[in-house]
């Protein structure tokens, strides 16, 4: 399907989306637009419904009411527009989901091969190549269990890498790591903005990550976007109450 | 400033016979007087096996060797048995001796495509009913679970599919089969099955479509439950990059879920091969069905216990290599893995 996307729409568009589990209303008229190449940091308390945002955009999570259009396909119950939009979506989550009984390259490859329908050397050497941007090229040969949770979750950057996605989730990729391996992920994830130009939704705690990389924050408290605007904005100036009780609490840990 | 402390080896324990025995069997009266007694009974009751053992009449088995095995096979057929155990023996122990040697996997599934194809030739023009004894006993086991494995891994998917009907129909055949006994399943196969088909089909057939069947819903909750025990992560990891719904049952869900399926699995199969001494209900002559019949001759009248316990360890003996064969498995899948 050819994108409808013409110069200066967004390539991420919410309007109004709503989600439930069950009776609890975890959405609530949800609107945003990411355009190409911007990094949005998404922050809020637990049970905001961050994560479940990021999810409805890879339809992990079907949203129950409103519009939700990714690179000019919208998503709905058409199974066509969902493999197309994850495709184009790599995801990363916070306990790595690597496959266990494949090992590091295989992680990797398994998508191109089977989806893309790559040859087995094309999709292997694009794997080496990916393992080697994250930094562990040595590691191929390796199942996820030998590794440490900072590089297990750079093979799973990798893993979502290789279907070369036009947009990158984040959902929130150090919050299961020890704190000594949280920054070479973290370095990953700038690698990405900078030098690829990736558009990224990070949700994540680590406000310094956000004050040097994000283009924009968004801040989410009880299903809803309680403010948004640029790092330097956010943090020096919020104008919301919310905000600044959040921001009070995550910043003097 | 503390200096680095260097690494110590551990410390060695020195374990003799002697001490081993002091802390497991005798420390304290109550395990002292618990030993000693056990080892009293034991070496009463061996005394009395032995003597048994010696005085037996182990005739029955070894003037019948032939019957055991291949039961009232035609005389000008046998030769064909004989090579086809031959063939089967000849491939275990090469897959024994090619995967200490770390031959490919591909290499072995081709040696035992071979032998199988070889087998059916030599098979080819043995009716059904003709085989009999322990050749009949693995014949039935080696059918019904080689057609239950496939079977039941379809139903297993099926009763976690989120179409309402397959998973209706599914559960509904799991259910029904798990609410009746294995006898009765082969009784009602063996008597309305001939409805269908007429007399032509034969006895050991029915039983076989009827252990099957049985088998298979078993395997499909065993199935289930290895599915179920591979994380959500997984699938939503698979479908992210954007594997479909089966891709990501193949190539993520299933190989996780069979390794974690193999004990259950396993367990399964070898009450399959146990249970096929349940056909001498519908008149089957396998391994204890020979048994049967040898115990009705009149110079085997009072042989009973020699017969049964012929046939315990030649079950025993089978059964134990699967479980062996199994373990080994294991062992290897878990290798490189949590």
């Amino acid at each position: 399907m050819e994108p409808i996307r013409q110069a200066g729409q967004p390539i991420i568009l919410l309007e109004d989306v709503h989600k439930w589990f069950g009776r609890l209303h975890v959405l609530r008229g949800i609107s945003l637009a990411v355009r190409a190449g911007e990094v949005v940091v998404v922050a809020g308390p637990s049970g905001s419904g961050k994560s479940t945002m990021i999810r409805c955009i890879n339809r992990l999570e079907a949203h129950n009411r409103g519009r939700i259009v990714v690179d000019g396909i919208e998503l709905s119950d058409d199974l066509r527009n969902i493999d197309a939009v994850r495709s184009e979506v790599g995801m990363v989550f916070q306990s790595f989901n690597l496959f266990p009984h494949l090992t590091a390259l295989d992680n990797i490859a398994l998508a191109p091969v089977q989806v893309r329908r790559w040859p087995r050397a094309r999709a292997e050497r694009s794997a080496r190549e990916l393992l080697d941007r994250v930094g562990i090229p040595e590691k191929a040969g390796v199942y996820p269990a030998q590794l440490s949770g900072g590089q297990q979750q750079r093979v799973a950057i990798a893993r979502a890498l290789a279907m070369q996605p036009k947009i990158m989730l984040f959902d929130e990729p150090t919050s299961a790591l020890d704190p000594e391996m949280i920054q070479e992920v973290l370095d990953v994830m700038k690698g990405l903005a900078r030098d690829m130009g990736m558009t990224m939704v990070v949700v994540t705690h680590e406000m310094g990550f956000a004050r040097e990389v994000a283009d924009r924050m968004v801040f989410m408290d009880e299903g809803v976007i309680v403010e948004e605007g640029t790092p330097a904005h956010f943090f020096t100036s919020p104008k919301e109450e919310r905000t600044k009780l959040f921001l009070s609490k995550i910043l003097h840990q | 400033m503390a200096t680095l402390a260097a690494a110590l080896p551990p410390p060695v324990e020195r374990r003799t016979p002697l001490t081993w025995a002091h802390r497991n069997l005798f420390d304290g009266w109550l395990n002292t007087t618990l030993t000693l007694s056990v080892l009293g009974f034991l070496w009463w009751f061996g005394g009395i096996l032995w003597r048994w053992a010696l005085a037996a009449h182990w005739s029955v088995v070894t003037d019948n060797l032939r019957l055991w095995v291949v039961g009232l096979l035609p005389l000008p057929l046998i030769w064909r048995a004989w090579w086809a155990g031959g063939l089967m023996l000849a491939a275990a122990a090469l897959t024994l001796v090619g995967a200490r040697a770390g031959v490919r996997p591909r290499a072995l599934f081709g040696l035992w495509g071979g032998t199988i194809l070889a087998v059916a030739w030599l098979f080819s023009p043995i009716r059904l009913d003709q085989i009999g004894g322990l050749y009949l006993t693995l014949l039935l086991a080696a059918v019904s679970i080689g057609a239950s494995f496939p079977i039941g891994v379809l139903v297993g998917i099926g009763r976690t599919s989120r179409l309402p009907v397959v998973r209706l129909f599914c559960t509904a055949y799991i259910e029904a089969i798990r609410g009746i006994p294995l006898i009765t399943v082969l009784l009602w196969f063996s008597i309305f099955v001939s409805l269908l088909s007429g007399e032509s089909m034969p006895r050991v057939a029915r039983a076989m479509i009827g252990m099957t069947v049985f088998a298979s819903a078993y395997v499909a909750e065993i199935m289930r439950a290895g599915i179920q025990s591979v994380g959500r992560g997984q699938t939503e990891a698979a479908r992210a990059v954007g594997l479909s719904g089966w891709k990501t049952m193949l190539f993520v869900v299933l190989p996780q879920a069979f390794k974690n399926m193999i004990p259950a699995l396993v367990g399964q199969f070898i009450s399959l091969f146990k249970d096929t001494s349940l056909t001498v209900i519908i008149g089957l002559s396998d391994l204890l069905g020979i048994g049967r019949s040898l115990l009705a001759l009149p110079e085997y009248l009072h042989d009973v216990r020699e017969v049964y316990v012929f046939a315990l360890v030649v079950f025993f003996l089978f059964s134990y290599l699967m479980s062996a064969g199994s373990r080994r498995l294991e062992h290897k899948l878990g290798l490189g893995e949590r």
